[in-house]
């Protein structure tokens, strides 16, 4: 039988940890290379737009189907936290600790880069141009981190039924 | 029961007996599962060491089987099974 899209996200809760790893690297390594590649690359010309088009699509639906790999993998658990066991329960509460630990030492960096580029490089202008990225950034990534972090900590599902 | 050794274990390891007394049984995981109102792969987890259920769910499976609990759980790892110990329970 031919898998159809929604079949393929029925069976996103039974994926290994190895192919959650890597949707979860997808998704939070797309979106930042798209960003990063247009201003190296992009911005200064280097490379034609005809070449860099078909690069940003592909990082930023790398982005997109790593994070409906995410949901799909933890989400309908996480929203049914009433229906779970204790073992479930644990390791959402372990995934939300993770997720907003790694997001607290993310802000912790960015304030301290821009608190030492304050003190030694003098004063910047940030326009709306240069905050935008980092709000489609936060939109889109914060919202899944603990999804993230639970699909990243499972291991592997033991199998369905042995006797 | 065994003596505290005052070892501090690096990691919180719970050895067990369930997949002895689950095939001794004839259950399956999910039929294991379901008696218990748990996931079938919390079942998996437990064997395999990677997850140390609660003293609730742990009493509870204990009193499934109609087992002490210390008989389906400990710290350190169980005695293989061999011929002297199969005779002394016949």
């Amino acid at each position: 039988m031919m898998a159809t899209p929604f079949t393929l996200f029925q069976r996103l809760p039974t994926l290994s940890r190895r192919a959650r790893r890597i949707a979860i690297l997808a998704a939070f390594g797309g979106y930042p290379l798209m960003q990063l590649g247009y201003l190296t690359l992009r911005e200064p010309d280097r490379i034609p737009a005809v070449v860099w088009g078909p690069i940003a699509i592909l990082l930023f639906s790398a982005t997109l189907v790593g994070v409906v790999a995410i949901y799909g993998y933890a989400g309908r658990r996480m929203d049914r936290r009433r229906n779970l066991d204790e073992r479930q329960v644990a390791m959402i509460d372990r995934a939300m600790v993770l997720s907003y630990g790694v997001l607290t030492a993310v802000i912790g960096v960015v304030l301290g880069v821009l608190a030492l580029w304050l003190t030694f490089g003098g004063p910047v202008t940030i326009g709306m141009g240069d905050v935008t990225p980092f709000i489609i950034g936060a939109a889109l990534y914060e919202p899944v981190l603990p999804f993230a972090a639970l699909a990243w900590i499972e291991p592997d599902a033991p199998a369905d039924d042995e006797a | 029961m065994a003596p505290s050794t005052g070892r501090v274990p690096d990691r919180e390891v719970v050895h067990n007996r369930l997949p002895l007394l689950r095939a001794d049984r004839g259950l399956s995981r999910t039929a294991l599962a379901d008696e218990l109102g748990i996931h079938y792969q919390t079942v998996g987890y437990i064997e395999r060491g990677e997850y140390a259920p609660s003293l609730h769910l742990a009493l509870r499976i204990a009193a499934f089987f109609d087992v002490p609990v210390e008989a389906i759980f400990a710290l350190e790892p169980f005695e293989r099974l061999n011929a002297t110990a199969l005779m002394a329970g016949s």
